[in-house]
């Protein structure tokens, strides 16, 4: 029964509670009611039946005082309208039958003697026995009533027949209340019911429960809207946390991606490099097999006297190929390490340009190109370093001889636009590959940089020329229509008048130099270096520069040197056989103290920040990089002897 | 005493019923004592006028020895109202007025008519044999009707002597002369 209860939909739940509360009082109080009325009818019926029965029996004394039983029969009829009184008889004073009375159709029969008084209710009859008595209480005569219970059963009928009415009536009107009542309480929870399927199907947790009551189902309405708020709450919390983790994945994703194209970058510039250094050992070693072919046939007296000169002149030229690439070596060099200075003078284009080409034209003529010049030879006044402009056009034109065949042509024009003066090479030589374009200037990047390439060189003259026209404040830029289409150089150097030249630090350079002769005029310098031609060089400029000059090839001599001579200068190498430049420069603090010469200076291959570092640490006062500017080098030593002139004069 | 009473009159009654039931030539003992009875009986449906003071209830009968022993056997012990009930035999007319009720025999109409005149006008219930005694003036007459002993009662005699008749009587009555509608 509970089970098939709980089984029910609310509504249905409902319907059963109020029928089943309805439907109980109802019947409880029906055979209640009924049961009550049931037995006061009896109570009525019997007391109807009595005053009936004493009222014949009054009726009757005469009858029976003057032995007179067809008026007793007579008063016997006037029970015939009630027709329930099935039959009736009068027995006089001695108890035999006086009189007797039966309804139509009655079967009934009367008893032979009345017995006593007395009421007696059978399941369909009530017999009432009542006596007459005298005035000495003596029986005058008694009166047997047999009633049917046709009117109990008849009130008994209607009564259930309203109670099924009226139970019908409240089934129907419970039914009703159920069904309104039904949507009271079950309408807010229905509507929470949908509110959560919404939520938990959509997982649209903004959604909110309609409150429409104020009772427990309010309650837990709020209560569900509480908890959807947190809900919301919290789940907008996990996806801005979300969003979080995804921007930081992908801002990782993108440093991932930014260290992959450094690394292909950094690994694009080191094979870029060892392209170079392939390309150098080559371009370096094809002139001296030149050189040292024809000197070993020279010495060998091979050859002929009259081929002498002729191998001379391959030498020489061989020679000169060579120091060329050490010269673009060194410009790049300069170039990465800032340390290219132009010296800026008044210079005329025209002039220059046509030097370039006449230096260049035999070697063109040699292989069949013809240069050709587009301008006339007026001058074009500007300001500029001269040999570096030169360089840039030499560059330029012999770039476009190298890469054109013979039969072709290279014209160089030259002409001064607004205050611009614009340089173009053009060639009808094998052109650029458009892809290349973009990197045509830049540092050891050649359009063929495999090894069985047709075209010599370093891949550095057109990335010097770019440095020099920059430093200029001109731009160089290259076009070209494809391969096999010719090729054109076109350089704009902006005008500048000589007179523009008094400001800036040109005008340094511009002043006179002093004379090196008198710079270094009675120093003593110990110069420490295991590389003879190292020690050569600086004796000859050391000693040019007026200092007294004393070699050493290890750090031990340099020590020696150094103990006994106490110089003013030293200079030392850091790399050398057994003991370094560093521990030559610690053992002579340790054995001089103030004694130490006034300026110390390293010498170095190694041009690192480290390694100045290091001999910082060391206790040099400056650290030279090798290649030397001999000028740099006597500036630097001058100004550090004077000033520890001045300190050490300070200390006297 | 009174069960005893009671079976005494209970026979008596029996006696007089079957009396009345039965067939008979001529007034016999038992039409005696069920007239007898009629007479004792006819007190509790009349009422008379109230008569302060007087102890018995004198039932006057002029009839023949027979009824008389008849009368005497059905009222001794008998009272009406706290009053004692007497028989008694009218000699005079003043002795009549005393009577409650006047019961006149057959045959005894001679003697009983100044009697009967007497009391014409007094609250005395006079009662007769035959149809004609209500026509002398009577209130109640007997007669036989199959061997059963019944009367007529003259109502118009009843109120002109005062007397009220109960309509339980004058139901049991053949007939009901003087009755007003």
């Amino acid at each position: 029964m509970r089970a098939f209860v709980r089984r029910l939909p609310i509504r249905q739940k409902l319907v059963f509670m109020i029928m089943s509360t309805t439907v109980s009082v109802l019947v409880l109080g029906s055979v209640a009611y009924i049961s009550l009325d049931y037995y006061n009818s009896r109570g009525v019926l019997l007391r109807d039946l009595s005053a009936q029965s004493d009222l014949i029996l009054k009726s009757s004394t005469a009858a029976l005082q003057f032995l007179d039983p067809p008026t007793a029969r007579e008063i016997l009829r006037t029970l015939a309208p009630n027709e329930h009184i099935r039959r009736a008889c009068l027995y006089d004073a001695a108890g035999r039958k006086f009189a007797e009375y039966a309804a139509a159709g009655s079967s009934e029969g009367c008893p032979a003697v009345p017995g006593e008084d007395r009421s007696q209710f059978s399941s369909d009859a009530l017999i009432l026995v009542s006596s007459l008595l005298d005035s000495r209480a003596r029986r005058a005569g008694s009166l047997y009533v047999l009633s049917d219970l046709e009117v109990l059963t008849a009130r008994l009928n209607v009564q259930l027949a309203i109670v099924g009415i009226v139970l019908l009536l409240t089934t129907a009107i419970a039914l009703l209340i159920a069904s309104r009542v039904h949507s009271i309480v079950s309408d807010p929870i229905t509507d929470l019911a949908r509110t959560a399927t919404a939520v938990s199907s959509g997982g649209n947790y903004s959604l909110r429960a309609r409150r429409t009551t104020d009772d427990e189902l309010g309650v837990l309405v709020d209560a569900f809207n509480r908890m959807l708020e947190r809900i919301e709450l919290r789940e907008r919390e996990l996806s801005a946390a979300n969003e979080g983790l995804r921007n930081e994945v992908a801002e990782r994703r993108r440093a991932e991606h930014e260290r992959a194209n450094l690394l292909v970058r950094e690994r694009e510039a080191n094979r870029l490099k060892d392209e170079f250094l392939a390309t150098l050992s080559h371009e370096l070693r094809t002139p001296l097999n030149a050189i040292l072919g024809w000197t070993k046939l020279l010495r060998t007296a091979v050859i002929p006297p009259s081929e002498t000169d002729r191998a001379l002149e391959k030498v020489e030229r061989n020679a000169q190929v060579q120091a060329r690439l050490v010269e673009d070596l060194l410009e790049v060099s300069r170039i990465t390490t800032g340390k290219l200075r132009l010296d800026i003078k008044p210079v005329d284009l025209a002039a220059l340009t046509t030097t370039a080409i006449e230096s260049i034209r035999p070697t063109a003529e040699a292989r069949g190109v013809i240069v050709d010049r587009r301008f006339a030879s007026i001058l074009l006044p500007t300001a500029g370093d001269p040999d570096r402009l030169q360089q840039v056009i030499w560059n330029l034109v012999s770039n476009a001889v190298k890469f054109t065949p013979a039969g072709g042509m290279v014209v160089v024009s030259l002409r001064r636009l607004d205050q611009v003066d614009e340089l173009i090479v053009s060639d009808t030589g094998i052109g650029i590959d458009p892809a290349f374009l973009p990197n045509v200037f830049d540092t050891f990047r050649q359009a063929d940089g495999t090894s069985t390439r047709a075209h010599g060189g370093l891949g550095l003259g057109l990335s010097i020329v770019r440095h020099i026209v920059e430093l200029h404040g001109g731009e160089v830029r290259a076009e070209s229509d494809g391969i096999d289409k010719g090729a054109r150089f076109i350089v704009q150097l902006p005008v500048r008048t000589p007179d523009r030249l008094r400001d800036g630090r040109s005008m340094a350079s511009l002043e006179p130099a002093p004379p090196p002769q008198t710079l270094l005029t009675g120093t003593t310098i110990v110069v420490v270096d295991d590389d003879g031609d190292t020690r050569e060089l600086l004796q000859t400029l050391l000693t040019t520069a007026g200092a007294r000059v004393h070699l050493a090839t290890s750090a031990d001599e340099g020590f020696r040197l150094c103990v006994e001579e106490r110089p003013d200068a030293l200079i030392s190498d850091i790399a050398m056989p057994g003991r370094d430049g560093y521990g030559l420069l610690r053992q002579l603090q340790k054995a001089l103290g103030n004694e130490m010469p006034r300026a110390t200076i390293a010498l170095s291959a190694f041009a690192g920040a480290r390694d100045r570092q290091l001999s910082a640490e060391a206790g040099f006062d400056r650290h030279v990089s090798k290649p030397f500017d001999s000028h740099e080098l006597i500036a630097m030593l001058r100004s550090l002897l004077s000033a520890g002139r001045e300190s050490t004069d300070a200390r006297r | 005493m009174v069960l005893l009473s009671a079976i005494v009159r209970s026979c008596l009654l029996t006696a007089a019923f079957l009396a009345a039931a039965l067939p008979a030539v001529a007034q016999s003992t038992l039409e005696n004592d069920v007239k007898a009875t009629f007479l004792y009986n006819f007190t509790k449906f009349v009422e008379w006028p109230p008569s302060a003071g007087d102890e018995t209830f004198r039932v006057c009968a002029v009839a023949d020895a027979a009824f008389v022993a008849s009368l005497d056997r059905t009222l001794a012990n008998e009272s009406i109202e706290g009053r004692r009930l007497v028989r008694l035999d009218p000699r005079s007319a003043e002795e009549a007025r005393h009577c409650a009720i006047m019961y006149v025999g057959s045959g005894y109409g001679e003697r009983g008519a100044p009697l009967l005149a007497a009391v014409r006008d007094l609250p005395v219930l006079t009662v007769g044999e035959g149809p004609q005694f209500l026509k002398q003036g009577g209130t109640i007459g007997f007669f036989l009707d199959n061997n059963r002993v019944r009367f007529d009662i003259s109502l118009r005699a009843a109120q002109r002597s005062g007397l009220k008749v109960s309509s339980k009587l004058l139901r049991v009555a053949r007939t009901v002369e003087g009755e007003t509608q």
